[in-house]
């Protein structure tokens, strides 16, 4: 009878271990004296940090849960009054990224990965190589304008047909060079590409919005494109030749299951009335964001194409209702607001400082240095936690870090947000990266193979982009 | 009774179903085959989720659904899976959410049913629910990688285990050993089953230690009587030394090892460990245990 009431309570604290372990780690350095220089409020907001980061790495409640973690302790701690606080959760940023995911909805129910397989086997032929670039370009030029995890869902189910035949080829043998090849592929396809516009992903976003708060400062979603487009397009040939030095596929051609994915097409038939109207809602959407961001901001035109959808009736709201992940939604306005309190409390202030004094002591004070350490930092947190939260939790430091050796923040926005789209190295990195290894054809050490030397090659793309194109900008 | 098979993407699985097999048709019992996929991650399921429903759309089978179909060849290889009109006789095809889980069900020949079962999450939690939402009265595992999911395996998922080690000798006997548990006593019972199942020796160890009293000669006695009657062979074996260690020295990989679970309490268990789950982490042969 004892151990019917230990047990469960047992095996609670075996599972729950790494949120025990948050919350002792917050109660404990709450309970420390905040350093000299620094609010109360302040050091809280970091211990609340680093347990939010413990969290998020080892995955002891679910991710909403998380979200209102972060938001009962920043009352609890008196990060701010309730209301400022409950403010803080809601920016245009967190309307584009609700308006992102329904728009993204929105594609989905056009059935636009048969006509997306389509196109890539007509364009790419039969050859692996090829279709690797293919593969990669297709998820980049998608994953830039809807979220990857839509681009990377959509893109699956192709890469898996043709991994699939391939097998039934080999004889039911697992495919353990295609596989990662096509597969990986997408994610990272889809990690250069999300850069490319605000509406790539949610670290866009979250960034502008970063900017917004603490500069005063609107950046177009036209001005963004002419920053991060181009070192996407930059990554594309580098990304594909990475990949054909770590994967070796079993076939060099793929002409049957390339026949086979074809047959499967044949029933595709011509656009209809609705995919135009589709088409049509998401560029006048496109358009909006072109033209008028400046002004009515990223979710408005976001929102105007969901509503037109709505009303045109390309989707129903049962639809959105179930295909946006709100718990997500609730993440990233978390994590916006958190990121909003190291600047409110003084946090990001203090831990700016650190550093400056401590690459001050190593003689390394000079920007480079300083843009490396940023982007090195996101990189590893961003590895850890995912992109979009990574920016939400250190873009404001990395802002404000940048700020104190004289950077621009725009080239330490820029800096920030790429790092964090390069989160080559696990399965947690971006969704893109989780949904393909989700698919079982995968090994963590797979994301490493590749990973590595692509980390490096980024590290320094974004510097050369950063001492050359960037500097020309206006 | 029902015995659970957790099989694993290890290309050495197969030698846990055959051993899952041979300990079912020992006691006629149930088999379910189980594969938890653990490529879910909490953090974005939902994408994960979406992404399996594009897959379901083409036609393209769940990832975890080609181990099934690898258990179910092993299977019908054993020949244990009953076939009707050259089929394989199946009760229903692959369906979800039959408590928590997709199946396919299979009728045996020797063993009555056959369940194929497929979990996502992460490995103690999903076999804890499974065992939660079938009464299973043994799990059969291969080799755990992880040291702390053998303790947590051992101490929360209330069935008895045989865990599955890939030792290379072919041929092994049981070696049962004793201790003053009503546990033990179940582990003998169940040994001496699976011994006169499979026609090996079951010897018995007794391991001297300043703690040995006339009790535990009593439970030696026992199990020799009860062998005895049952036309098994075996032998006395008496040893001196550390209890984990001279299991292990004894069991080498010439038997597979059977104890009964610890009677400690579950708080000390939980902190200190016990002697199966220290014989379980440690063990290169098979280790049965009792609860």
């Amino acid at each position: 009878m004892k151990s019917r009431i230990l047990l469960p309570i047992l095996y609670w604290i075996d599972n729950k271990r790494w949120l025990l372990v948050a919350l002792i780690v917050l109660g404990v350095l709450s309970l420390v004296p905040a350093p000299p220089d620094l609010s109360v409020q302040g050091w809280r907001t970091l211990s609340l940090a680093l347990a939010v980061v413990i969290l998020i790495v080892t995955e002891p409640i679910p991710l909403p849960a998380i979200a209102l973690f972060i938001a009962i302790f920043q009352v609890l701690f008196g990060v701010g009054t309730p209301n400022e606080i409950a403010s803080t959760f809601m920016s245009d940023a967190v309307v584009f990224i609700i308006g992102s995911l329904m728009l993204a909805v929105v594609m989905v129910e056009q059935n636009l990965d048969r006509r997306l397989a389509y196109a890539i086997v007509q364009i790419t032929g039969v050859r692996v190589q090829r279709i690797t670039f293919g593969f990669v370009v297709v998820a980049a030029l998608m994953a830039s304008f809807i979220g990857e995890h839509t681009v990377a869902a959509i893109m699956l189910p192709v890469a898996i047909s043709l991994i699939r035949s391939v097998e039934q080829e080999l004889g039911g043998e697992t495919s353990s060079g295609l596989a990662p090849l096509l597969l990986i592929a997408i994610a990272y396809g889809c990690a250069i590409g999300g850069l490319g516009t605000p509406s790539g992903g949610a670290r866009n976003a979250i960034m502008i919005d970063l900017w917004n708060r603490l500069y005063d400062y609107q950046m177009s979603y036209g001005e963004w494109i002419l920053y991060a487009y181009p070192l996407g397009l930059l990554h594309i040939p580098v990304v594909v030749w990475i990949l054909r030095r770590s994967f070796y596929p079993e076939k060099a051609s793929l002409s049957r299951a390339i026949l086979q994915l074809r047959k499967k097409m044949s029933d595709r038939g011509r656009l209809g009335q609705k995919e135009y109207l589709a088409i049509g809602i998401f560029g006048f959407a496109f358009l909006l964001w072109i033209f008028l961001s400046d002004r009515i901001g990223l979710g408005a035109p976001a929102l105007i194409a969901v509503f037109l959808s709505l009303a045109f009736g390309l989707v129903d709201w049962k639809h959105i209702n179930t295909g946006v992940n709100w718990g997500v939604v609730l993440v990233y306005a978390s994590t916006i607001s958190l990121g909003v309190a190291f600047k409110t409390t003084g946090a990001g202030g203090w831990l700016a400082g650190q550093v400056e004094t401590t690459l001050t002591a190593l003689g390394l004070h000079n920007q480079f240095v300083v843009l490396a350490v940023i982007a090195l930092v996101t990189m590893v947190i961003a590895n850890m936690i995912g992109h979009g939260p990574a920016v939400a939790l250190f873009g404001s430091i990395a802002l404000i870090i940048a700020e104190r050796m004289g950077i621009d923040f725009i080239t330490a926005g820029f800096v920030t947000a790429a790092a964090s789209s390069y989160s080559y190295l696990t399965v947690i990195g971006s969704p893109a990266a989780t949904i393909v290894y989700s698919s079982g054809d995968l090994e963590t050490g797979d994301f490493l193979k590749a990973g590595l030397q692509l980390t490096v090659v980024s590290l320094a793309l974004i510097f050369l982009v950063r001492y050359t194109y960037w500097m020309i900008l206006p | 009774m029902r015995v659970l098979i957790c099989i694993s993407k290890s290309p050495q699985t197969k030698r846990t179903l055959v051993a899952g097999v041979q300990i079912a048709q020992a006691f006629g019992a149930d088999i379910s085959v189980l594969y938890v996929d653990t490529h879910q991650r909490m953090t974005y399921s939902h994408s994960i989720k979406f992404s399996r429903n594009k897959l379901s759309e083409w036609e393209l089978e769940h990832p975890g659904v080609n181990r099934l179909r690898f258990a179910r060849e092993v299977l019908a290889s054993l020949g244990i899976i009953r076939e009707r009109d050259e089929m394989l006789d199946q009760r229903h095809p692959l369906r979800p959410e039959i408590q928590g889980a997709y199946e396919i069900h299979f009728y045996g020949d020797e063993v009555p049913n056959i369940r194929l079962r497929l979990r996502e999450g992460r490995l103690i939690d999903q076999i804890r629910r499974e065992v939660e939402e079938n009464p299973y009265d043994v799990t059969i595992i291969g080799g755990v990688d992880q040291v702390g999911n053998t303790r947590r395996l051992i101490q929360f998922v209330d069935t008895s285990f045989v865990v599955v080690n890939y030792f290379t000798t072919v041929g092994y006997n049981l070696l049962f050993c004793s201790d003053l548990s009503d546990s033990a006593n179940r582990a003998l019972m169940f040994g001496a089953k699976v011994a006169k199942a499979m026609n090996v020796r079951m010897d018995v160890l007794r391991v001297v230690d300043q703690k040995t009293t006339e009790k535990s000669d009593a439970c030696v006695n026992r199990a020799d009587k009860l062998l005895r009657r049952g036309g098994i062979e075996h032998d006395i074996l008496i040893e001196e030394g550390d209890l984990v260690e001279t299991i292990l020295r004894v069991a080498d990989e010439k038997y597979a090892i059977v104890m009964g679970a610890s009677q400690r309490s579950e708080l000390l268990k939980f902190i200190l460990g016990s002697t199966p789950i220290k014989i379980v982490q440690r063990a290169t042969t098979h280790v049965i245990v009792v609860r």
